[in-house]
């Protein structure tokens, strides 16, 4: 595990880089995308088991903080995903600068696959994308923050104001330009793109999941790439945080890596 | 300022992301600042209070290293088996070894938010280069003066009642839900009430600047003068200070807190206090 330092000087951001281990020669390094703030901290844990993971699987991986997130630099008020979509195109290069691989594949959670995606329809060349509970509208996604702020802070004796005009959102700055951006995230107008294979991971089906998958079997029919669909429903695994503590869904990640 | 990240310490298992100020900003003589995990939170710190404190820590002249104990955020386990308290101490001396070897100030602010002022304390006990200690939300017992509030003026306060009702329409709306608080998954190893006097009037004597701040998201913690009555005579040393943030919720969810914690801490670092410890360890 080594800490790695890339981006421009007044845009640096911190990578933590995996080399591979074992004897296993992989066509392409691995590059994870994280989630928004919001859900930032709680899935620290499972993305570095999964990098890890992917690492004793053999393949060259690289995890992130976006800009104005986690040890990346920038205020957290200037950090917003038209920006993240960027930083996911200067670490894809970063890491295949470090790894010596020729190619990089994406795993991305929650609004990290998002922004992947949004990356891949942008141009940037992925092997295979796997999308983990991906966000596929940002206006529900944001609807769905509030409602868990709203829940989390019936338990405060004094709920911060996490109204829409508010600034603030489960404990980050949420400015109205980065709400409007994030709102506007919609994987079904922008339609990921990989040379290989679109895998979406999940634990439970939504109904916007099943919107996803037309869209994107219609990609596919059209020459798009191929889609798999990896679902790992097992007991607690019904909710991003039960999903997060399970080993099936890494593993089910990395042998789909591997199968590609 | 600059952020440099490592991996460190005798087993080199360790990471952390140092941030030192500009040369021409540099604190002569002040403490390097050690920021280690809250509960099981990584070295960002929820909502990402430790970037922030050390940001702005860093633009007023001090050094600070922001790090994951063994076995947490991105730090591997230490070989060998440890309690997990000696174990958070091994740690943070590997820490100070390695500001040291970075050319870093040979002292240490060393603040802990929740559990991670167990581990603040533990090793400012056991090491002398520690010249200044902040606990966080960190030791607290209940008072004659907790209890007298508990049965009279807490049932009459206002945000109290709010919350109750909060609650209930919560609960009867259901939907969406955070995964389960910390205080779940680990235990606090907290000293008794003797020991904690008897450790802080050691400190105090050996010329360590203490902070002890509560917010009012502790629920055994009911007003702002409850740590003068935990630790008597104590809390009128020049070296003791306190704070209190009654809107706070233990994480300073808030941003409007978050900010005022940050106020808070970077006072104390430039205060009396902390400068006078610095002088007497010099």
């Amino acid at each position: 595990m080594e800490p790695v330092s890339f981006g421009t000087s007044d845009r640096q951001l911190l990578g933590i880089y995996y080399p591979p281990e074992g004897d296993a020669v992989r066509d392409a390094a691995v590059l994870v995308c994280g989630p928004g703030p919001q859900e930032y901290m709680r899935t620290h844990w499972a993305l570095r088991k999964l990098a890890a993971q992917l690492a004793r699987r053999g393949f060259p991986v690289m995890r992130f903080d976006y800009f104005g997130t986690g040890d990346s630099a920038g205020e957290t008020v200037e950090g917003r995903p038209s920006l993240w979509v960027e930083d996911v195109s200067a670490a894809a290069r970063e890491l295949l600068d470090v790894s010596g691989a020729y190619a990089v594949s994406a795993v991305g959670l929650r609004l990290g696959a998002s922004l992947a995606a949004m990356a891949s329809s942008g141009g940037l060349e992925l092997e295979d994308l796997v999308l983990w509970e991906p966000v596929v509208r940002g206006a529900t996604y944001v609807d769905e923050l509030r409602a868990i702020a709203a829940r989390k802070y019936a338990e405060f004796l004094f709920p911060p104001d996490q109204s829409p005009g508010s600034g603030q959102l489960l404990g980050y700055p949420f400015p109205t330009e980065v709400e409007g951006e994030t709102r506007a995230v919609d994987l079904t107008r922008t339609p990921p793109r990989a040379r290989r294979r679109v895998v979406v991971a999940l634990a439970d089906e939504r109904p916007e999941y099943i919107e996803l998958r037309a869209k994107l079997e219609e990609e596919a029919g059209r020459g798009g790439a191929p889609v798999a669909w990896l679902h790992q429903a097992e007991e607690g695994a019904d909710t991003i945080d039960g999903a997060l503590l399970s080993n099936a869904v890494l593993s089910a990640i990395g042998t789909a890596l591997e199968e590609a | 300022m600059r952020e440099r990240a490592f991996t460190f310490g005798a087993h080199r298992n360790l990471f952390g992301v140092l941030a030192e100020p500009d040369p021409s900003d540099v604190a002569t003589g002040a403490p390097a600042v050690l920021l280690a995990n809250m509960g099981v939170n990584h070295r960002v710190g929820a909502n990402r209070l430790w970037v922030n404190l050390a940001r702005r820590l860093a633009r007023e002249g001090f050094h600070s290293l922001r790090f994951d104990l063994s076995g947490l955020g991105d730090s591997l386990p230490r070989p060998g088996v440890h309690g997990d308290l000696d174990r958070a101490v091994l740690d943070l001396k590997d820490a100070m070894d390695f500001v040291q070897s970075k050319g870093g100030p040979a002292t240490f602010a060393v603040i802990g938010l929740c559990s991670g002022a167990d581990s603040a304390h533990a090793v400012a006990v056991a090491d002398p280069r520690v010249s200044a200690v902040a606990y966080i939300d960190g030791f607290v017992w209940r008072t004659p003066g907790f209890w007298l509030r508990y049965w009279t003026t807490r049932k009459l306060e206002g945000a109290r009642w709010r919350r109750y009702v909060r609650r209930r329409a919560a609960r009867k709306r259901g939907g969406p839900k955070e995964s389960g608080e910390a205080q779940e998954i680990y235990q606090r190893e907290m000293p008794t009430p003797e020991q904690f006097r008897a450790d802080l009037k050691g400190l105090l004597e050996r010329g360590t600047a203490v902070l002890a701040a509560y917010t009012g998201g502790l629920m055994d913690y009911a007003y702002r003068d409850q740590i003068r009555e935990m630790v008597g005579d104590l809390a009128r040393h020049p070296l003791f200070a306190t704070d209190y943030f009654p809107r706070a919720d233990h994480l300073f969810t808030d941003i409007a807190e978050h900010e005022k914690l940050l106020g808070s801490v970077s006072r104390w670092m430039k205060g009396r206090g902390v400068q006078a410890a610095v002088r007497e360890s010099a």
